[in-house]
């Protein structure tokens, strides 16, 4: 026992190219497992946290939903409930000059030791005895940072009709009501000066409550039966609102195909070192050592291989963590610091995946290796060639049908459907390759039987029934193709946010309650067109998949169709809803996905702003479908819903509003922006230009296709490693058949073409089944991507393609070259004896 | 007669354990057409480094060995396999077939890389396999033959493109002793018939005997070198 150990470790020294690549291997493995599983976490802590940051402590935000906003403390009925935390504050909008730039201000009128409290200040300088009083006001130190103010300094605002003079008295760290200064500067002062402002006497417009997490749905529910006029939003249902979930399930996808990347390398080269070990294991047993002795001792070298990987690999993820999370914080400009933690369950998974997988995967090699008679371990019959059974290819066509089959069941587009048959293609492709791979070779030897030269033939029967060559054929088309798959992933998502919405307003008005008081937008200066949109959110749920349905109440569809070019209404879907007063217009994907006709009905539930059913009670509306549209243009999840506008006011409640604008040509749309805001000058409203909202879903997007990027370059660096230690190890393997070809009849040169053949011909293969395999996943992913909710026409990605093909390539050449200068090299004696 | 294969103090020494060690120590040696020589000798003293230099596969330290009159040390790699596929049949000690092939694609592989067709020698692999026993098992790959089956295998390769030359190392050693008998009755009969020379290692006196000159080695020398007298009826 004591020399099979020991010649295992000098079999670690000795193959260091070998023993590195498996060590990398795993510890690269267990690295994005670690760091792919961790993520999720923490983008979604750091959300919170920026959360916190703008809201502090508080759990429920309430502002008043009636044409005047403005209310007094004591009009909201508190439950009895105990309240930790309480802000109730006054907001309105100014201009300020500071240094020849025009800012905007958004005064913020509190009470500066209750706000402190519950964090919505951080008071960092102040003068000597600061009290928030007339004429006293706190920025941040952003702002003070950003245009050079100092405690003392004083600053002019013009709120329209009156001009106010301020002196910085405090600086507060960037938080709370400081949080969102991206284009205004906020400056908080006195609760009585701001009413002075606004002409009245202790009026509030929005009030932030801190209640017990425990008593939270009870305090919402009370205050909403309480106090009906007023806009009740529950914060933390927002912080679990974001959408996060896309991210989640295409990161875990792509986690998914680097533990198959990794796991198939590893798979390959516990192989290849079994088959290695070979010589000795022969020899350990013919001198009489148990099979479970020799099981034990490899199993124990994998062992190690993972444990080491592994350790370096989780502390690598752990090194690399915060980088990596602060490459994914989309909040950073807002200050938000990147909240690394390290969950002990993610390092207990990886660690587990990495020390074990590779010792599991060698168990079942050494399995079959022990299962083969005694008699052929010892004499170590080189087995290099390849067995053609009939069973991978049945299996293959099963899961082929299998894949196709779910593919056509899966109209719902659930998810899990989805992957599974995306896996069984994905099994299929992999088992029927080395027939593939025969297939190909034996057409080719009969074709070219009278006029292909010796070395060309025998090329082409290497790919067939080499084991080795054709190993290296199977090795690079998996990688390939998987890598095909989170590409063509990544490219779908691409495709969602830049190719499919089409830019039908500038300026949209959002965060509103009521569209009423913004009707007259269409009035001001360099509007060209306004449309208001009455929005609320209702779920269906139809078989066992649900949809979340945008639901547009529409009072003149001609309008509303000649606004909106991202909207296609088909054939006579507008008279028809004109016609039927329960009617609804869906795009034709939903009707197509949950096989509905026109003239079916549909339950919808609205729901309220914190996404739960409207009035806290079941309120299904049962509306006809009138009428199909093409709506991928104006919202990309196909989910938009149209309906009467009197049947919406009826049945459901505006919460998701918003005005939409276009500018004149040639607009200045940043002041546009500032004009509204002057318009509307106590009002809550959020107002951005489309680029502005497309900047914001592109920021997310596009921290996920750089999460997909980067795995994919991973991947890509696993199946290199993997691919090249094939290939370098199939040369050490095929020494001896070298030795022997070139023993009998053949000059080195003649080698090298024989090489030169299989390297084309494996090329040519992985190109065409590449091509073909991700041409049928290209199929069967829509229905995966549709369930993730990209419903987009996506293409093959081809640029991915072609890079795929390029590294391949250049892959090949570099191992032929080496391989080739090792032919020229290579000693024939000493291979031609025994190994 | 034609002199077919003759070295001049040929040397061969290997690097061991940064030890040079030589192993086969200045050997000058004529082999003339039509001769069937045996070489024996103990285990280890040389016997099949030399049969390698001789067929071009491994070079000299120093001295020179000509094939025809030519200098191999003069040719070029392709020249030399040329030579080894043409006018060279290596039958080896450990039969050496390529594995992924099958017992007839390894017979005709000097042929294909020759730039012949397979197809135009059926004739001649039918014949071949015939002697050598295996027609039943053309399409049989390595694996599924016995030792003594896959040394009658390189036999056939070796004989397939009608050498000038026949160097075998132990050619019977692994076969029982009325295949072996056959074997060495071919050999004669190549030898005789179609004026072969053939140069093979043995370890058995009566395989040695079919040959019409015994070469000893001993320790990288030529102990001794007899023509055999021939009582051997056949
Ligand atoms: N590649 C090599 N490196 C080092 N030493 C070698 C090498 N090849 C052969 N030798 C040594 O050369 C000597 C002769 O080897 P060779 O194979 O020619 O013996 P042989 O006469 O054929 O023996 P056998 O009858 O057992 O086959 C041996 O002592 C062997 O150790
Ligand atoms: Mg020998």
């Amino acid at each position: 026992m004591k020399s099979v150990i020991k010649h295992i470790v000098i079999n670690l020294f000795e193959k260091k190219f070998r023993t590195f690549i498996v060590l990398l291997t795993v510890c690269l493995s267990t690295l994005v497992v670690f760091i792919g599983l961790s993520l999720n976490g923490i983008i979604k802590d750091t959300y919170a946290s920026m959360l916190k940051g703008a809201y502090g402590d508080t759990n429920i935000i309430m502002s008043k939903s009636s044409d005047n906003p403005l209310y007094e403390k004591h009009d909201i009925v508190l439950p009895d409930i105990p309240i930790e935390t309480r802000n109730d504050m006054l907001f309105t909008q100014g201009k300020t000059t500071i240094k020849d730039k025009k800012i905007d201000v958004i005064l913020v009128g509190l009470d500066a030791i209750d706000a402190e409290a519950s964090g919505l200040l951080n008071k960092t300088q102040q003068m000597d005895g600061f009290k928030l009083q007339q004429n006293r006001a706190m920025i941040s130190n952003n702002t003070a940072a950003k245009y050079d103010l100092q405690l003392g300094d004083p600053i002019s605002i013009d709120t329209g009709e009156e001009k106010w003079k301020f002196i910085v008295g405090a600086i507060s760290k960037t938080q709370g009501v400081f949080f969102s200064e991206v284009d205004a500067i906020s400056l908080a002062v006195s609760q009585e000066q701001v009413n002075n402002i606004l002409d009245t006497t202790d009026k509030v417009n929005t009030s932030y409550l801190t209640v017990p997490e425990n008593k939270l749905s009870e305090a919402i529910q009370f205050l909403k039966t309480n106090n009906a006029d007023f806009h009740i939003q529950n914060q933390s249902t927002a912080a679990n609102a974001h959408d996060g979930d896309t991210f989640e399930t295409t990161m875990i996808l792509a986690i998914l195909t680097i533990v198959l990347i990794s796991s198939y390398i590893i798979f390959s080269l516990a192989k290849l070192i079994v088959v290695e070990r070979m010589p000795v294991v022969g020899t350990f047993r013919s001198i009489g050592a148990s099979k479970k002795l020799i099981h034990f001792i490899l199993t124990l070298e994998f062992l190690f291989y993972g444990l080491i990987g592994s350790i370096i690999g989780f502390t690598a993820g752990m090194l690399l963590l915060p980088y990596v999370a602060d490459l994914f914080n989309a909040y950073k400009d807002l200050g938000v610091e990147t909240e690394v933690s390290y969950s002990f369950t993610y390092i207990c998974i990886a660690f587990l995946f990495g020390a074990l997988f590779p010792a599991v995967i060698s168990h079942f090699q050494i399995s079959r290796l022990n299962k083969r008679p005694l008699k052929e371990i010892i004499l170590n019959t080189q087995q290099t060639s390849q067995k053609h059974s009939i069973i991978p290819y049945i299996l293959g066509l099963i899961l082929l049908i299998t894949a196709f089959g779910l593919y056509g069941i899966n109209q719902k587009d659930d998810l899990l459907l989805g992957i599974l048959s995306i896996l069984c293609l994905f099994i299929s492709i992999v088992l029927w390759m080395p027939g593939f791979l025969n297939l190909v070779s034996k057409g080719l030897n009969r074709l070219f039987q009278s006029i292909g030269s010796g070395e060309f033939l025998l090329g082409v029967k290497n790919l067939g029934n080499n084991k080795i060559a054709s190993n290296n054929s199977n090795m690079i088309i998996v990688v390939f193709i998987l890598l095909m798959l989170v590409g063509m992933i990544a490219d779908g998502i691409d495709q969602y946010l830049h190719k499919s919405l089409v830019k039908d307003y500038d300026i949209a008005i959002t965060d509103i309650q009521d569209v009423k008081p913004y009707e007259n937008v269409d009035e001001l200066d360099n509007v060209s067109d306004a449309y208001a949109q009455h929005v609320n959110i209702a779920e269906t749920v139809i078989g066992n998949q649900s949809e979340s349905f945008g639901v547009i109440g529409v009072d003149d569809l001609e309008a509303f169709d000649s606004f909106y070019s991202g909207i296609t209404l088909q054939q006579d879907a507008k008279e028809q809803l004109n016609k039927t007063d329960n009617g609804i217009i869906l795009d034709e994907y939903q009707l197509e996905r949950f096989n509905l006709q026109i003239g079916d009905e549909i339950v919808l539930q609205p729901l309220d702003q914190n996404l739960e059913p409207m009035d806290g009670k079941d309120t299904k509306v049962t509306a006809a479908i009138v009428g199909s549209m093409e709506s991928l243009g104006f919202s990309q999840n196909r989910a938009t819903a149209l309906v009467n506008l009197n049947y919406f006011h009826d049945h459901f409640m505006e919460t998701m509003s918003q005005i939409n604008l276009k500018a004149i040509p040639d607009a200045d749309l940043e002041q546009l922006k500032q004009d509204i805001r002057y318009h509307y000058p106590d009002s809550d409203m959020s107002v951005h230009t489309f680029d502005d909202i497309l900047e914001t879903q592109k920021s997310t997007i596009d921290s996920l296709i750089l999460g997909m990027t980067i795995i994919v370059l991973l991947g890509l660096l696993i199946g290199i490693l993997g691919i090249s230690n094939n290939l370098l190890v199939s040369f050490i393997q095929r020494k001896k058949e070298y030795a022997v070809l070139y023993s009998v009849c053949m000059s080195r040169g003649q080698l090298v073409k024989v090489l030169l053949v299989e390297t084309c011909l494996t090329f040519i293969s992985v190109v065409v089944i590449g091509f073909a395999g991700s041409m049928a996943m290209n199929v069967i992913m829509v229905r995966l991507l549709y369930a993730i909710g990209l419903r987009i026409d996506f293409q093959f990605n081809s640029s991915l393609f072609f890079i795929l093909t390029a590294v391949v390539f250049i892959l090949l050449l570099l191992s032929i070259l080496s391989i080739i200068r090792k032919i020229y090299r290579m000693n024939i004696i000493e291979n031609l004896r025994f190994e | 007669m034609e002199q077919v294969i003759r070295t001049e103090h040929l040397r061969k020494s290997f690097q061991n354990g940064g030890k040079e060690v030589e192993v086969i120590k200045g050997i000058d040696l004529e082999i003339h057409e039509g001769e069937f020589v045996s070489i024996m000798g103990p285990s280890g003293c040389g016997k099949s480094t030399l049969l390698y230099m001789l067929g071009g596969i491994d070079s000299p330290t120093s001295g020179q060995v000509f094939i025809h009159h030519e200098d191999m040390n003069r040719m070029k790699d392709k020249q030399k396999s040329k030579l080894r596929r043409k006018q060279i049949g290596f039958v080896f000690q450990f039969y050496n077939l390529v594995q992924n092939l099958s017992v007839a694609e390894n017979i005709l592989l000097p042929l294909t890389m020759d730039g012949k067709k397979a197809k135009d020698y059926q004739h001649e692999l039918d014949d071949i396999l015939q002697t050598v026993g295996l027609l039943e098992r053309k399409n049989f790959t390595p694996r599924e033959l016995s030792g003594g089956q896959q040394q009658r295998v390189a036999i056939a390769r070796a004989l397939i493109m009608n050498p000038k030359i026949i160097l075998a190392d132990e050619p019977i050693g692994n076969l029982d002793s009325k295949s072996g008998q056959d074997i060495m009755q071919l050999f004669k009969t190549i030898n005789k018939e179609k004026k072969i020379t053939i140069l093979q290692v043995t370890h058995a006196q009566d395989a040695a005997e079919y040959g019409t000159r015994i070469i000893q080695m001993l320790d990288g020398f030529i102990h001794s070198d007899k023509k055999v007298a021939h009582t051997s009826v056949e």
